[in-house]
């Protein structure tokens, strides 16, 4: 089997498993984790391509999250747009604000994003807390309209699992055609190595820009969303915590591993509610748990998968390209 | 005379180190052009400011009768100039054929939301990328390893490699750092084939190597470098015989030139 085949298959695996869970499911309140696992997996996908295929990293993608969310939910609650256009407009100036950021930072070498990132994150809190007449500041913005589509509200648990799993197995999806194309091949060389990959004519710079401004779409997707499903959003939501969280997220499954990423994001998304005396230390948690990743196991879940797998199973033969 | 690449009066520091200092030769269409000298005499400078890796503070390069010198390297390699690396550069965690395939970037087109939608133009392109990737496998003896990760891969094939992406894209002009540096004899003998079943292609080569039995076996012409400037050009013969440069290899040694691979090396 081709490594394309081999994917689909996955998909078709998870696709199902996804159409699945809801009979099984008792208390509505599961629904409710799997949509946040959904939305996760939305932003972390989008991550991952920034981290495992360009070898940048963002601390502020959870601002680029509340972006989505507060820009969606203003221009639908304040200015009356449907919400789909306004979660449109928002990716729209995730982008420029991507673009802004990420064209001086990306362009030298060292990882100048990350400072950038993190500073871009306290300003947005910033502005949400401050901006109060549009934010509503600290107890933030509620009565945001739930999504509309074709005739259905997507606004209880179960409608809206079907519209957030749906966009994330197109991102799962979109994210992996990139990869496996040119484009994905000329980001994976240039994280191998820069200088070679400009020498065949990957404009090295240009690139993890366009990257930076994909993933910054993945996020305010899933912010967006995630206003319309809750109605209400307050700042701590998109704090730097949350930025660490995402990192960690795609750390966990394994970096340039997009079923890692999402691996990462099913694992510890519901790590918090399931254990609630983990709620009070999250933030202690994630920071530590990835400086222990880091030190320990940079290639996260799939990596040691790899690596164990040949104790347990056949041996692992090397496969086509 | 038809040259690919004309240097002019090339000059680059490293802050006091003068590292090309006034610089000038051309390297004739179709044809090898070598540049051998002591280590340290700016070989891999040279190559540097030809690829567009580095900037030159004074002179220029032109490729195909335009300016390069100033160009980013990937505008270059779209201008049909490639190159190998000195120290080796593979894509270590992608397989050997997305290795050579990378090496048509430069001549394909698709974007990102042509790859990410899967637009027709970019499934044709990509179909037509894979065969061309998998005849350069053939071409250059790797075929049997398309899979492997580039990164496993002996020293000797991972040269190889890196030559099969700096030619797969059809360039005018491929420059060589050392292609030879680190192959054992076997290997010297094969390597040294290839580039000239290339040069039969038609494509120019400019190499830089400290293997002189391979440079005068390969080349059409040499171009001596001491110390950042020009000693000494012309045939490969010429060279053998060229008082300055006997001078600058031997240093009073009593060896023959076709030792200087290893007095060089060591
Ligand atoms: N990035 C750099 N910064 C400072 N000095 C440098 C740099 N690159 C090269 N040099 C110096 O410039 C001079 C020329 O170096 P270069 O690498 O071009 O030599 P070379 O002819 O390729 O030598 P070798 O045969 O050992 O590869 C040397 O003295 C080297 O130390
Ligand atoms: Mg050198």
């Amino acid at each position: 089997m081709s490594r394309g085949q081999v994917f689909y298959l996955q998909m078709g695996c998870l696709g199902l498993a996804v159409l699945l869970a809801p009979l099984f499911m008792s208390n509505p309140y599961y629904l409710n984790v799997l949509n946040v696992v959904a939305l996760n997996v939305i932003a972390v996908t989008g991550l991952n391509l920034l981290i495992g295929f360009a070898g940048a990293v963002s601390l502020g993608h959870a601002a680029f999250i509340g972006l989505g969310a507060y820009l969606s939910g203003m221009l639908s609650s304040i200015w009356g747009w449907p919400p789909l256009a306004a979660a449109l407009a928002a990716a729209v100036l995730a982008a420029l604000v991507a673009l802004v950021i990420g064209l001086p930072t990306l362009r030298l070498e060292g990882n100048y994003l990350v400072m950038a990132t993190l500073g871009f994150n306290l300003i947005v809190g910033i502005i949400m807390l401050q901006a109060d007449q549009y934010t509503g500041g600290p107890s933030g913005l509620s009565g945001i309209e739930p999504v509309r589509l074709l005739g259905m509200t997507f606004s209880d648990d179960q409608s809206f699992y079907w519209l957030a799993w749906a966009v994330a197995l197109l991102g799962l999806a979109l994210a992996r055609n990139l990869a496996a194309s040119r484009v994905g091949r000329g980001l994976r060389a240039l994280h191998d190595s820069p200088l070679a990959a400009a020498a065949v004519g990957v404009p090295t710079a240009n690139y993890k820009v366009r990257v930076f401004v994909l993933s910054a779409v993945y996020a305010s997707i899933s912010g967006s969303l995630y206003a319309h499903y809750f109605g209400i959003i307050t700042p701590r939501t998109f704090d730097i915590f949350r930025s660490v969280e995402l990192v960690t997220m795609c750390l966990v499954g394994g970096m340039g591993s997009l079923w890692g990423g999402f691996i990462g994001a099913a694992f510890l998304t519901p790590l918090p509610q399931a254990l609630h005396v983990f709620d009070q230390y999250k933030d202690v948690f994630y920071g530590g748990l990835l400086m222990v990743l880091l030190i320990r196991e940079p290639e996260g879940l799939v990596g040691a998968w790899r690596r164990l797998r040949p104790r347990f199973g056949p041996k692992a033969t090397g496969r086509p390209a | 005379m038809d040259d690919i690449l004309a240097v002019e009066n090339l000059s680059l520091s490293f802050g006091g180190l003068q590292a090309l200092d006034g610089v000038s030769f051309s390297a004739p269409r179709g044809l090898v052009t070598a540049i051998i000298g002591p280590n340290g005499a700016g070989k891999t400078s040279a190559i540097n400011c030809m690829s567009g890796v580095y900037r030159p503070q004074g002179g220029r390069v032109m490729l195909d009768g335009r300016q390069a010198s100033g160009a980013p390297q990937h505008v270059l390699a779209r201008r049909g100039l490639t190159r190998t690396f000195q120290n080796l550069q593979v894509f270590a965690n992608l397989s050997v054929l997305e290795n050579v395939m990378v090496g048509l970037h430069a001549v394909t087109k698709s974007g990102f939301l042509g790859a990410m939608f899967r637009l027709p133009g970019h499934r044709a392109e990509e179909r037509a990328i894979r065969e061309r990737a998998l005849e350069m496998l053939d071409f250059i003896g790797l075929a049997e390893l398309s899979g492997q990760p580039a990164g496993q891969l002996s020293y000797g094939d991972r040269k190889r490699v890196e030559l099969a992406r700096a030619l797969v894209g059809r360039p005018k002009l491929v420059l060589l750092d050392e292609p030879v540096a680190g192959l054992n004899p076997a290997e010297t003998e094969e390597m040294g084939s290839i580039l000239l079943k290339v040069r039969g292609t038609g494509v120019s080569l400019l190499l830089v190597e400290h293997d002189m039995a391979l440079v005068m076996r390969v080349s059409d012409k040499v171009v001596v470098l001491h110390f950042g400037r020009k000693i000494a050009e012309g045939t490969p013969h010429e060279i053998q015989n060229h008082p300055e440069v006997i001078a600058t290899y031997l240093g009073g040694r009593e060896e023959p030139i076709n030792g200087v691979a290893e007095a060089a090396h060591a």
